[in-house]
């Protein structure tokens, strides 16, 4: 049966290994970067993490499940990438508006943590979910299933 | 080819009705829309407070009232329009003895109902034993107001703007509020969040405001919800007596100076800190190491030699440039007590060493040996030069071959310590410049050369050293002394590449929130400080100076000089500086550790001497102001 999850050799070892290491220094991160341990923070992230892994891990062992777990820790970790994002700009526009002004250093360092979380946290994640989204069904399959305008 | 134009038309159609299109610009909007909201609800836009000369007819009237003299007229001043709450206090020997908080509509309705006030404290006796000629009325004008974010506590911590927000709790009938110098008083700015170093702490203590103005509002806890508390900050602008003059405004509690028009305006300030170190040393040549003038008492029970012989290099060092007799007498004092008290054998090592202790670091020994070197250099008495010489022995032992320095020996053990300190390795440097100036051995040039290249190439060269410096004003202050015997042009390059650094930090005239040109801030979260200003303008003078002599003077160097003069002058303690001080002439030539530290110490005045003296040799009252 074609369930959308077929992938191929490339697409399973580059994005699962891709998977597992960011799940990894996400990890990382959590543990070694991070001074304190807050739990809002460290659980969710730890959960992201532990699935980035596990994910990553079940494509490159070519578990039937594998591409679903892919996408769905890719949405996940876009969400997340997409809240950190909309969260930094927030508190640098709560700060101008307390402040007045950044300053450069702050804006340095605002701008430092954005395109740091853009390329692991929203791109990536991104570029997984589009190539992972299931593919169409085959012609064979859709020949016996209605044609999408006649569906709609 | 007609099915794949079906199978992308397919897939175009799903993007096109897609949740992760609609996803994406549901976040977008939401995004937006929540900074748009943010920015408009937490900015302050300050309404336009009393000018000066009304609010000096308000406060000669006030002042007609205290002194139960027939009442000023106000005459159109009366109906000058007062943006929003007013506080009045009266100041007597640092203290307030009289404070009301009031929302008049204009000028006439505060001084009526603050002459109300007043009359009520005099006949209630508040006032008797208060030396009202010399009392100064305050008034403090709220011109803005706005919420804060009260969770997390951090968040709220960095609400406000240090020294410039005052914090307010609304309550449900009525508006508690702690102004910016009663936060200051208090020791409530800068005061939250333990800062890398741990030197320094930045944030407002909200759990201790909210605390006070809780308590203030005397309700019983138990009404806390019923009162729905909120959060708020405000900007004040604020106005103090004086006599015979119109009322000053206040900054942080205190009067900012005029900008430096001519460099004899560096030259003033200069000698006016040489004036408060006099003061400040006591009959055994030691200084008293710092003053509050809050509490009119030290600060810091602490004591440092370094900054001691700092000091005593700086005092030195103005009478070499100014002829000042009060400096040669203060550095003569402050040397005297090293060498009699501090200098001692040092077990196994040779010469002698500085400091108490097991553990004598270099930089007591390398400061010592720059104040005794300076001190000749200016009077030629030879009265410490067998003591220089062995203390410079001790530091040329303790010069690794690399051209670094041991910041500690180890006494008891004899054992070079590894453990690295602040500074110590370019004041070792500085020291060996500074006693070749008197000494002329030619033996010190190779160890200085080894010193400089270490410092200047060697110790910062590593993967990322071009983004960021250590703190480098000896470094640069001993490659210039040391031209032209040593000489690099890596020197050079190093100095003003740290200077490079330090430009993208300084602030312009104006520039939010705090104002100042000339200062040195990473973001806007602390509060200008004098002490990095001085220390790093002494440095970029250094530099402006070497390039002059090696050809090739900088001149946007100068101007980042020029601007940083500017507020370290606009900074110093005058004699009626803030009504808050109880003896504001002790406070006088004082150079506090900046907006939110009204403390002075000795090396505040040291460095902010020595860069104003250094600016003096090379800013001419043209670059100061021209026409």
């Amino acid at each position: 049966m074609d369930n959308g999850n077929e992938v191929s050799r490339t697409v399973r070892i580059g994005l699962g290994s891709g998977h597992v290491a960011l799940g990894v220094g996400l990890g990382l991160v959590l543990w070694l970067a991070l001074p304190a341990r807050y739990l809002p923070v460290d659980v969710p992230v730890a959960l992201i993490a532990l699935l980035l892994v596990v994910s990553g891990g079940a494509l490159l062992g070519s578990v039937r499940q594998g591409p679903l777990l892919m996408r769905v820790s890719s949405a996940l970790t876009l969400v997340v990438g997409l809240a950190l994002l909309t969260g930094l700009l927030w508190s640098a526009v709560y700060l101008k508006g307390v402040y007045g002004d950044l300053g450069r250093g702050a804006s340095a360092f605002f701008k430092l943590i954005a395109f740091t979380i853009l390329p692991y946290l929203v791109i990536y994640p991104g570029v997984a979910l589009f190539v992972l989204r299931p593919t169409p069904p085959a012609p064979a399959a859709a020949a016996k299933e209605p044609a999408p305008e006649q569906a709609e | 080819m007609s099915d794949g134009t079906s199978a992308a038309t397919g897939r175009g159609r799903r993007w096109r009705h897609s949740w992760v299109r609609d996803g994406l610009l549901a976040w977008a909007f939401f995004t937006v829309a929540g900074a748009i909201a943010i920015h408009s609800c937490v900015t302050l836009e300050p309404s336009a407070a009393p000018p000066p000369e009304a609010v000096g007819r308000a406060m000669a009237a006030l002042r007609a009232t205290l002194e139960e003299r027939p009442e000023a007229g106000l005459g159109d001043a009366a109906r000058v329009a007062v943006p929003g709450a007013v506080r009045i206090v009266l100041w007597s020997n640092g203290l307030p003895v009289f404070r009301s908080e009031l929302e008049p509509r204009d000028l006439g309705e505060l001084v009526a109902q603050g002459s109300v006030g007043l009359r009520e404290a005099r006949q209630a006796g508040r006032f008797e034993g208060v030396n009202l000629a010399a009392s100064r009325l305050q008034l403090s004008f709220v011109v803005a107001e706005g919420p804060v974010l009260e969770w997390p506590t951090i968040v709220a911590a960095f609400s406000f703007v240090t020294t410039l927000d005052g914090a307010a709790l609304r309550l449900r009938d009525r508006t508690m509020r702690l102004y910016p110098d009663d936060l200051l008083r208090r020791h409530l700015y800068s005061a939250y969040i333990p800062l890398p170093g741990g030197q320094m702490k930045g944030g407002l203590d909200v759990p201790a405001v909210v605390e006070s103005l809780w308590f203030a509002a005397h309700l019983p806890d138990e009404s806390w919800e019923d009162q729905k508390p909120s959060l708020r900050r405000f900007r004040t602008v604020e106005y103090v007596e004086r006599p015979g003059a119109e009322p000053a405004e206040l900054v942080a509690g205190r009067t900012v100076n005029e900008p430096p028009r001519t460099v004899e305006d560096y030259r003033r300030t200069a000698r006016e800190g040489v004036q408060w170190l006099s003061r400040m040393i006591r009959s055994d040549g030691r200084f008293q190491y710092d003053y509050d003038p809050l509490t009119d008492g030290p600060f810091d029970l602490g004591y440092s030699l370094p900054r001691h012989a700092g000091a005593a290099y700086f005092l030195s060092f103005a009478y070499r440039k100014t002829g000042d007799p009060t400096a040669r007498e203060t550095a003569r004092k402050a040397i005297d007590y090293l060498v009699t008290k501090e200098l001692r054998d040092c077990g196994k090592a040779p010469g002698r060493c500085v400091g108490q202790g097991g553990a004598p670091d270099a930089g007591s020994a390398a400061l010592s040996v720059v104040a005794m070197a300076e001190y000749e250099r200016g009077t030629n008495e030879g009265r410490y030069l067998p003591q220089l010489k062995r203390v410079l022995e001790y530091i040329l032992w303790l010069q690794e071959p690399n051209g670094d320095f041991v910041h500690v020996y180890d006494v008891e053990h004899d054992r070079r310590s590894p453990d690295r300190l602040l500074y110590y390795s370019g004041e070792a440097a500085l020291a060996l410049v500074e006693a070749y100036r008197v000494l002329q051995d030619p033996a010190l040039l190779p160890r200085i050369r080894s010193a400089l290249d270490f410092l200047t190439k060697e110790n910062w060269s590593f993967f990322g050293s071009a983004y960021f410096f250590g703190e480098e004003h000896w470094t640069c202050i001993a490659s210039n002394e040391a031209f032209p015997e040593v000489q690099d042009e890596a020197y050079l390059e190093f100095c003003e590449d740290f200077a490079g650094f330090l430009r993208q930090m300084q602030t312009a005239e104006g520039e939010r929130p705090y104002g100042f040109e000339g200062t040195y801030l990473l973001g806007p979260f602390l509060a200008p400080r004098t002490t990095p200003v001085a220390g790093r303008t002494e440095s970029t003078v250094a530099t402006y100076k070497l390039g002059v002599a090696m050809g090739r003077p900088n001149l946007v160097v100068l101007e980042q000089i020029r601007r940083s003069l500017s507020f370290l002058v606009r900074m110093q303690y005058r004699p009626d500086s803030s009504p808050f001080f109880s003896r504001p002439d002790l406070a006088a030539g004082g150079m506090p550790g900046g907006l939110d530290d009204p403390v002075v110490r000795i090396d505040y005045v040291q460095h902010a001497g020595n860069a104003l003296l250094g600016g003096a040799d090379i800013l001419g009252d043209w670059e100061l102001g021209p026409p």
